[in-house]
């Protein structure tokens, strides 16, 4: 029995410290396939980070296309860098990961930290369009408002007369002033409004006959007077070209003309510097031209 | 002392000594061996069903913290991938708002581009500029060469010029303005949106967006022509014409305010006012313009000095996009 009993021992002793020497010098299977397992998840943190740094390059071209771009155009304020630079917090933030015993637990709390920030500057990149987009639509709505055109057709500049200030009355015989510009055309031909805006007024007066008025916001009021015909009326939204009225020859005029005047804050300003945008070089000078062979206005 | 064992032969009548021949050392051992390994493969597989190392036992934990941290990441990324599209989506929808034309694509954007140390000495320091456009004699043959510039005029210029350093100083030969990484180049030569009648119009010029009071630098030696705002063409607002000599005239328009007036004798680089908004213009920057022998021409052509062959390919995209001008 002792000899059976000592033949199984010294097996067992064979076995086990066969066993040891084998997973000392080659490790167990299971630390194996754990320690690749390790590697493929280091691996793919890696990677991770790389990503993370491929996004953050996308931002940062989004944010030179903000600053360098949009923001010189709409002539908006830049962003300050602490704004940009949103306070992210510190590794405070995840204690979880502080605390473990995890090797690479640096690596990973990096990467939290970073992605963090990343959506901070996301954010605020977002916001910072909220803004630009609305000074962009702001914008596009005010130059769609300001009077920039002719206010009838006038192609070959032969309607306008730019006589503009004091000037000899045809009709009263005395120097009165005369604080827009006359446009000569037949009875009937179409009066456009020279910029988006609200009918303020359409009204009748002796001397300008019949009127309407228009205001187009930012200060800018347009008048358009001794029409034949209203086709608008009081409060009516119009866009810019929009048929508003007829030639006509009422109140106070001579001959058949639109009387055209163009008013910032209640101030009349000359409305020949309200359209030469539609003009190019040598079509104002025509203008000029023939502005200085004028002689009487028309009313 | 070993012991040594004997048996009963009944047949020799005699205590024998028993004999181990090397078949029975051989097979004892052989058996030995076998049940080592049966226990040892015992042991193995009772030892993995139910048992763990330390070793062992920390690589699970710490792969399992690891996966664990990894797929919040990867969700953060998913996560923050979509933010990032859709905010591109919204930088290209704000582009196509201010400029009626589809954004550039990336590769473009990011193209070539370096040496502002160059632009800063360019508008700080009192530079010898003959020098250097002498030195730039082998870039201006080497564009050549690479037919970024195609037209007739300018080898009449290259060959009239070599031995002509005078006449090297006075064409134009760089950007008004200061324009690091090419992002202020808005608006090329040619037919563009017309940013007020939204209607295709002819734009004499290339629109360089800046803020307001950004200094603005004669692009060659000349004499000024035109200083302020003239009645005959007050589109252009505050301007100043640079006539340079060989029938090239230069000018830079709706600008804010002037530091030159006319006569003023003007070298390649002086600053000579600031980049505004006046005039018909709807946003911050210079209208510049070139003329030859009074017919205007395409101004791309003359951006030649200081500026790298990837850096020239850039600014021929952006000029040549059919876009709104802003002015």
């Amino acid at each position: 029995m002792l000899k059976v009993t000592l033949f199984f021992l010294g097996a067992l002793t064979l076995a086990t410290s066969s066993l040891w020497y084998l997973s000392d010098e080659f490790g167990t299977p299971k630390e194996n396939s754990r320690t690749a397992t390790r590697q493929d998840l280091i691996n793919k943190i890696e990677m991770l980070d790389q990503d993370l740094d491929g996004f953050y390059n996308k931002l940062d071209q989004i944010t030179e296309r903000d600053e360098s771009i949009y923001r010189i155009i709409l002539e908006a304020e830049p962003l300050s860098s602490g704004v940009r630079n949103a306070g992210s917090g510190g590794s405070e933030k995840f204690p979880e990961i502080v605390q473990t015993y995890l090797a690479n637990k640096e690596k990973i709390l990096i990467d939290y930290l970073k992605l963090d920030k990343l959506k901070r500057q996301l954010f605020i990149q977002s916001l910072s369009f909220d803004e630009l987009v609305e000074l962009a639509f702001e914008r596009n709505r005010m130059w769609q408002s300001i009077p920039s055109i002719q206010p009838v057709d006038n192609k070959e500049l032969r309607r306008l007369s730019t006589i503009y200030g004091m000037r000899f009355h045809p009709i009263l015989k005395i120097v009165r002033p005369h604080y827009g510009l006359d446009f000569m055309a037949e009875i009937g031909t179409q009066i456009y409004a020279t910029g988006n805006g609200v009918v303020k007024a359409a009204y009748y007066s002796d001397s300008f006959g019949r009127t309407v008025e228009i205001d187009h916001g930012y200060g800018y009021i347009t008048r358009y007077a001794h029409m034949s015909e209203f086709l608008v009326k009081k409060g009516e939204q119009v866009k810019r070209g929009q048929a508003i009225g007829l030639v006509g020859n009422t109140g106070l005029s001579v001959s058949a003309h639109l009387h055209y005047e163009v008013l910032k804050d209640y101030q009349n300003v000359n409305p020949i510097g309200f359209f030469q945008h539609e003009l190019d070089e040598e079509s104002y000078a025509l203008l000029l031209e023939l502005a200085k062979r004028e002689t009487v206005p028309l009313d | 002392m070993a012991r040594i064992k004997y048996y009963y032969d009944t047949e020799t009548c005699k205590y024998e000594r028993v004999k181990v021949s090397t078949w029975d050392v051989l097979l004892n051992l052989l058996g030995f061996l076998t049940i080592a390994t049966i226990l040892a493969v015992g042991m193995v597989v009772g030892y993995n069903a139910y048992f763990e190392s330390p070793k062992e036992a920390l690589l699970r934990k710490e792969n399992d913290e690891l996966k664990f941290h990894y797929d919040i990441l990867q969700k953060e990324m998913d996560n923050v991938s979509q933010m990032l599209s859709a905010l591109q989506e919204r930088d290209d929808n704000i582009y196509r708002v201010i400029f009626e034309a589809d954004p550039i694509p990336s590769t473009i954007r990011t193209a070539g581009v370096g040496g502002s140390e160059r632009y800063k000495n360019l508008a700080e320091k009192d530079l010898q500029q003959r020098t250097l456009i002498i030195n730039n004699f082998e870039r201006v043959d080497k564009l050549k060469k690479g037919m970024y510039i195609q037209t007739k005029s300018y080898d009449e210029i290259i060959e009239l010029a070599r031995n002509k350093s005078d006449m090297l100083a006075a064409i134009p030969a760089i950007q008004p303005i200061q324009n690091v990484e090419l992002t202020r180049l808005a608006s090329g030569f040619g037919m563009r949106i017309h940013p007020i009648y939204k209607a295709r119009r002819m734009h004499w010029g290339i629109d360089f967006s800046a803020p307001r009071g950004t200094p603005i630098y004669a692009t060659g030696d000349g004499v000024v022509d035109l200083a302020g705002t003239s009645l005959k063409k007050t589109g252009y607002g505050n301007q100043v014409e640079i006539n340079h000599g060989y029938g090239y005239v230069t000018k830079y328009a709706h600008m804010q305010m002037l530091v030159v007036k006319k006569g003023d004798i003007i070298k390649r680089g002086q600053l000579i006012g600031y980049v505004g908004s006046s005039g018909g213009s709807t946003a911050p920057h210079v209208h510049y313009e070139i003329m030859k022998d009074g017919k205007k021409i395409d101004p791309i052509q003359f951006i030649i000095q200081d500026v790298s062959d990837a850096e020239y390919q850039k600014l021929l995209e952006l000029a040549s996009r059919e876009n709104q001008s802003l002015g």
